[in-house]
């Protein structure tokens, strides 16, 4: 288990460093480059003009550019942003966190909701629970999730004004509840795409686990419905489920640009969005890395716990 | 040709019910049921109007445009309230209470507080609440005592003295002096430092310090000095003193001035917090705090205005005219309106026809500019027939904008030279040594319509102009870059096509305008500085007047003198039609009714009365 | 109780060969993709022939629809009451009336119109996005599972790396930079969606090369590229079609994303996703200019997603008895 674990970090290293470098060759497409907000500028001097892509080091070699970066990441350091003059790791730092909650409070909302709906449709197959969840399933699944979150919006914050439209915290908010009632819409509209997916996955699975036998066994022995659900079905059906789930991980990410947008939530995806406006390229660049990074760890997680969860596997 | 009153309404012609003579007139006096369709059509073909257009205009005005009502739900054709033009600050009846936090909302996030950096509105709407200069703009544009008393400049116009305010401390406790300003002239002419507007301060040579009297010498006569360096944000010497890192970094989120308003926190893509600070040498602040929430769109500012969330938008925050229908309709908000510096345009690239001044003058007056401003921005936005917002002191009144006439400007394009091909496109010879003549080879008049992306105000502007030079024989094809790429060196400035590009610039408080139109102001590649690009590839055809008008005008210093420099330079800029001059855009501040002491101006930003801000009982 | 010996096989100990998961092409859609074992192990045959024909009538709902979107799409010139582009400035976001069923959007073009010429380039993005990243998919993953070895774990490395990278951080970095064209959002699309299938295919090849007829194919000298072609794609033809449909509507969502954010199919082209785009500053007061593309899109990948249903259904052999 060690030796797998070790195994799959060492493992994750060039691929981080792959997506670095990619990082920064894409980086190098740009006609316009950074400065040319400031080119026009009327109260920018050519002196200074020069003097600032000194600074920025546009205008050297690309290589010594990558060697740059590359020696920096390594310690950590993701360079100063262009347009907020300060450290990137600064201002991802302000971000990363709320991208986290919402992230978290996504998935819990998902597993909670799909172990519901799915071992309760597994109950009755085809029964009208079923079937019902199995529609909306379908609908969340075919629903762009920024729509999805638009919907949400104008029902909840604008015609029923149940809950706040946008933001993570009131004005002087920031106490647990507060914060709760801002991430409801947001943590909903990142999961739906989950939830449906999820919920049919673990139907699917608890039903194959409620055919096995030593379900049958326990049913056998009198073991009420409830428990044999729980404590056998379940527990084998979440097995598979985990690997599922680890890769709807990417997903998320990819709903938090979205999500964070819809919502002006104040994370990495709304910083990033925000960042792609004014061409500030070192945060760019570090929001893509430290998305690849979250990516390789949440598949690594994803591996480690299918391990724990399930003693058949052996890791070689 | 009946001319259109300036910055005049659709709605208000309606009163007048003499025969129509202008688009809107037709298209009014159509919707009010004055004149019958085909009426419509003749007097639009008397007025020169060409086919399509008056397609446009029959098909606004058939039976189910303007909101006719359908399935028994009628649209209001008339707003129950309208936006209220700033003459003063706000004063709601009742007693006003002392103390309260007040909830700001902005469309951005300032991209730093540190004053001699920040490029962005949003960051000088707290500045101006967090800073002061030796002096400061008021929303008359006058310039008002701050930290200097008095001031007084000598007779050559290159020594300027100010009395300094005693007993003014900063937020951190430190006292202001003298040293403050000499410091500040430093780190803004380091070039280490790399301050973003040095404007000003770099023809300064030498500053004095005699205890509470200040002398700055200027080594040549500078008109727009004043409106530059005096109202300069000061900052603590101790601040400067940490290193330009840490000046530009940790002072930027956390800085500390002398004004009214204190920092407290900035909470990134949240909010940012002042509160009043007790020993501000003004009139003590009646608020305790002003919270900005920051909300980026324009949907979530409306819905929060609506539930209260936030009770007041303004400067960087303002409404755009394109939202104030929507905004009129919330109860309890009022709309405010005051004009702005900002003047849209069309930039034209001198490069093929578009050097020939006649075609120039022809596609100003094939711009419907006066139904832009009165059907699509609603009157929102007031004519410009150059470069100085009326109003102003430099503003030239005695201009006359072009009228939309089809028919003088297809005889302006014959008399170019310029005569429809086969397909209906104009063709002639492009200019070669004399912009005004055309002797080289035959092109088509193709021209690309640029505007930035994402800005719905000028993809409208756009569709409609690229409509009416259609339909005139000037093949045009609107096109749209991200603000990144459309300025950069690969944008349409510095493509060999005839472009016009639709975008504003935003005046100062002074007047100068060298930095538009003068030659030392062309790039002279395309990464350069300089704010006259329309001239990179051709040289105005009326460049050596314009040198020569602009340059006086900087360095004369009597208004009056100066005055008559600029009323000329507005005649050339009008004659010449080096770019088509649109409209100031109105700008639509909201606040909700039991605030006093909101006072908005265009030539003031969001804060800087904030002392004078207050909450109802 | 069914003691159906035929029990699917567990899931292997790579995650990401999982069976149970190898027909995801993309990162969405999981539920969809996933095999349905109440389908193919029902409690009795009543229900088995039920659940059938319930998602046969699926499929075949969905094909219709997709059919007459397309129709709508081709014929738009001749069925949509205005122009595509047809600006009305003077009857700008105007509400539902017999003028305009569904209103006019923020330049005062009939909303209903936009729509119809809208389905154009949204599908269009789609599909050929979708054949893009087929052909690729086919290729990596028959090259990697046929020949096996350093080629694998070369490709099979290089599809590790496509799958970390935050595609859409991506994507919309490049758009921004280099600005984007309905080709280019089709090319990069296409570019992002293969991993899965290559997976696939690669399985499916790894395990049918050791079977007893490929290798009498090579004993008796059949070239590679035949043996590739004859006997071992029309295998994983089911897997390959079944995947393709759903990528279509997984393209259909990646593209009106990108739209939304601005950054996807030029702003002045209607497809669905700039629609959405555009009711961005007035969805709170029009909400109409939000929903009705929105719903035409769901209600598009929805009938793709019971198409793609219903094929994989149809190919399944285990389904057939």
């Amino acid at each position: 288990m060690l030796r797998f674990t070790v195994r799959r970090l060492l493992g994750a290293i060039p691929l981080l460093l792959g997506v670095s470098v990619l990082s920064f060759v894409f980086m190098q497409l740009a006609p316009g480059g950074p400065d040319a907000l400031y080119a026009r500028n009327k109260r920018m001097s050519q002196e200074q003009l020069d003097q600032i892509r000194e600074n920025m080091g546009i205008g050297r070699p690309v290589h010594e550019q990558l060697a740059v970066w590359l020696g920096n990441l390594l310690q950590g350091d993701l360079g100063t942003s262009y347009t907020q003059y300060r450290p990137v790791a600064d201002v991802i730092w302000d971000a990363f966190p709320n991208t986290v909650l919402l992230m978290t409070a996504g998935l819990a909302i998902a597993l909670v909701f799909a172990l519901l709906f799915g071992t309760l449709a597994a109950r009755k197959p085809y029964g009208p629970f079923d079937n019902l969840t199995s529609f909306v399933s379908y609908f969340g699944l075919a629903m762009p999730v920024f729509w999805f979150g638009l919907m949400l919006q104008i029902l909840f914050a604008v015609k029923l004004t149940w809950l706040p439209s946008a933001n993570m915290r009131g004005v002087d908010g920031g106490g647990v509840l507060d914060v709760a009632r801002h991430l409801v819409l947001p943590a909903f509209t990142i999961a739906i795409g989950s939830i449906a997916g999820w919920s049919r996955y673990v139907r699917s699975s608890t039903l194959e686990a409620l055919n096995q036998d030593y379900v049958r066994t326990a049913r056998a022995k009198g073991v009420r419905e409830g428990a044999v659900m729980t404590r056998h079905a379940l527990k084998n059906a979440l097995i598979p489920f985990v690997t599922v789930a680890s890769i709807d991980i990417p997903l998320y990410l990819t709903g938090a640009v979205l999500v964070e947008t819809v919502f002006s939530w104040p994370g990495m995806g709304r910083l990033f969005f925000d960042s792609l406006q004014v061409r500030d390229y070192p945060v760019l660049m570090g929001t893509l890395v430290l998305g690849a990074v979250l990516i390789v760890l949440g598949n690594l997680i994803a591996d480690l716990a299918y391990g724990l969860l399930d003693p058949r596997i052996k890791y070689r | 040709m009946a001319m259109i009153q300036l910055g005049g309404r659709g709605r208000e012609e309606r009163a007048g019910a003499g025969e129509p003579t202008t688009v809107n007139g037709l298209i009014q006096a159509r919707i009010d049921g004055r004149i019958s369709r085909r009426e419509l059509t003749r007097r639009a073909a008397v007025l020169g109007i060409a086919a399509p257009v008056v397609g446009v205009m029959l098909h606004a005005t058939s039976d189910h445009a303007f909101g006719a009502p359908s399935r028994g739900r009628a649209l209001p054709t008339r707003l129950a309230q309208e936006a209220v033009p700033v003459s003063g600050p706000t004063a709601p009846e009742g007693t006003p209470a002392q103390g309260g936090t007040l909830v700001v909302g902005t469309a951005s996030e300032p991209d730093t507080l540190q004053p001699y950096i920040s490029q962005t509105v949003t960051a000088a709407d707290f500045q101006t609440g967090i800073f002061d200069g030796l002096l400061g703009y008021d929303s008359t544009q006058t310039l008002q005592p701050a930290l200097a008393t008095e001031f007084a400049i000598s007779d050559d116009g290159l020594v300027y003295t100010f009395t300094l305010r005693e007993g003014v401390t900063f937020h951190n406790g430190d006292p202001f002096t003298g040293e403050d300003v000499v410091n500040a002239w430093k780190i803004i002419m380091d070039e280490e430092f790399g301050a973003f507007n040095t404007q000003g301060w770099d023809k300064v040579t030498d500053i004095a310090v005699d205890g509470a009297t200040l002398t700055i010498t200027t080594g040549e006569v500078y008109a727009p000095f004043m409106s530059y360096v005096p109202v300069t944000d000061l900052v603590p010497s101790s601040a400067i003193a940490k290193g330009i890192d840490s000046f530009k970094q940790e002072f930027g989120r956390a800085p500390i001035g002398t004004g009214p308003m204190r920092f407290v926190e900035w909470k990134a893509k949240e909010q940012i917090v002042v509160e009043r600070f007790d020993s501000y040498w003004g009139n003590p602040p009646k608020l305790d705090r002003v919270v900005t929430r920051l909300v980026p769109d324009d949907n979530t500012q409306l819905v929060q205005l609506r539930t209260g969330e936030i009770q007041m938008v303004g400067s960087g925050g303002a409404l755009s005219p394109t939202r104030v229908d929507e905004a009129l309709e919330i109860e309890n908000v009022v709309i405010l309106e005051h004009p702005t510096q900002d003047w849209q345009h069309m930039d034209l690239k001198h490069v093929d026809f578009l050097r020939m001044t006649k075609v120039r003058q022809a596609l100003d007056f094939a711009t419907p500019t006066q139904d832009i401003i009165d059907k699509l921005l609603k009157g929102r936005a007031v004519r410009s027939i150059a470069d100085q917002v009326p109003g102003s002191w430099a503003h030239n009144p005695n201009i006359e904008p072009r009228p939309y006439d089809l028919e003088q400007a297809k005889a302006l394009l014959a008399e170019a030279g310029l005569t429809p091909g086969d397909d209906g496109v104009l063709e002639g010879k492009v200019p070669t040594t004399d912009p005004n003549v055309g002797d080289g080879e035959v092109k088509p008049f193709e021209i690309e319509l640029w505007f930035v992306s994402g800005n719905s105000e000028t993809e409208r502007n756009c569709q409609v102009v690229a409509q009416s030079w259609n339909s005139i024989g000037i093949k045009t094809e609107v096109f749209n870059q991200d603000i990144s790429t459309i300025w950069g060196p690969e944008g349409y400035q510095f493509t060999d096509a005839m472009t016009a590009s639709m975008w504003t610039w935003t005046n100062g408080n002074d007047p100068s305008d060298e930095y538009y139109w003068a030659s030392s102001q062309i790039p002279d590649r395309p990464d350069g500085s300089g704010g006259n690009l329309p001239a990179y590839f051709h040289e105005y055809n009326f460049q050596a007047e314009i040198d020569d008008l602009t340059a006086r005008a900087d360095a004369t210093t009597v208004q009056e003198e100066r005055k008559a420099i600029f009323d000329q330079i507005q005649e050339v800029l009008h004659r010449e039609v080096p770019v088509i001059f649109m409209y100031w855009p109105n700008s639509y501040p909201a606040v909700a009714p039991n605030i006093g002491g909101f006072w908005p101006s265009a030539f003031t930003y969001l804060m800087w009365n904030v002392q004078d801000w207050y909450l109802m009982e | 109780m069914n003691a159906d010996p035929s029990i699917e096989s567990r899931p292997a100990p790579h995650p990401f060969v999982d069976p149970a998961i190898r027909a995801t092409p993309g990162p969405t859609g999981l539920g969809a993709l996933v095999p349905d074992p109440a389908a193919r192990k029902p409690r009795g045959p009543v229900q088995l022939a039920l659940g059938r024909l319930r998602r046969a009538k699926l499929a075949i709902a969905g094909l219709v629809v997709i059919v007459v979107m397309i129709l709508v799409a081709v014929f738009a010139d001749l069925l949509a009451p205005y122009g595509q582009n047809e600006v009305d400035l003077f009857s700008v976001e105007a509400p539902v009336s017999s003028a305009h069923w569904l209103g006019t959007d923020e330049l005062g073009r009939d909303e209903l119109s936009r729509l119809m010429y809208g389905g154009r380039i949204s599908l269009l993005v789609g599909v050929a996005a979708a054949a893009i990243s087929t052909v690729l998919g086919i290729l990596v993953g028959a090259v990697a599972g046929f020949y096996g070895g350093w080629l694998d774990a070369v490709l099979m490395r290089f599809v590790d790396l496509m799958l970390a990278f935050p595609a859409i951080f991506l994507l919309l970095i490049v758009f921004s930079i280099r600005g984007s064209s309905v080709g280019s959002v089709v090319l990069f699309l296409g570019v992002f969606g293969w991993m899965w299938l290559a997976r696939i295919i690669r399985g499916e090849f790894m395990s049918l090369k050791e079977k007893e007829f490929i290798e009498a194919a090579r004993a008796v000298g059949v070239p590679n590229g035949r043996i590739i072609w004859r006997h071992l794609m029309p295998n994983v033809l089911a897997a390959i079609i079944v995947a393709t449909t759903l990528a279509i509507a997984i393209n259909m969502l990646a593209e009106a994303s990108l739209s939304f954010l601005g950054f996807g199919v030029p702003s002045g082209t209607p497809t669905w996703g700039n629609m959405l785009n555009g009711a961005r500053d007035s969805y709170l007061t029009h909400p109409l200019l939000a929903i009705a593309p929105g719903l035409t899109l769901t209600i598009a990948v929805l009938a793709i997603n019971f198409v793609g249903d219903g094929l994989r259904d149809a190919f399944d052999p285990k389904g057939g008895r």
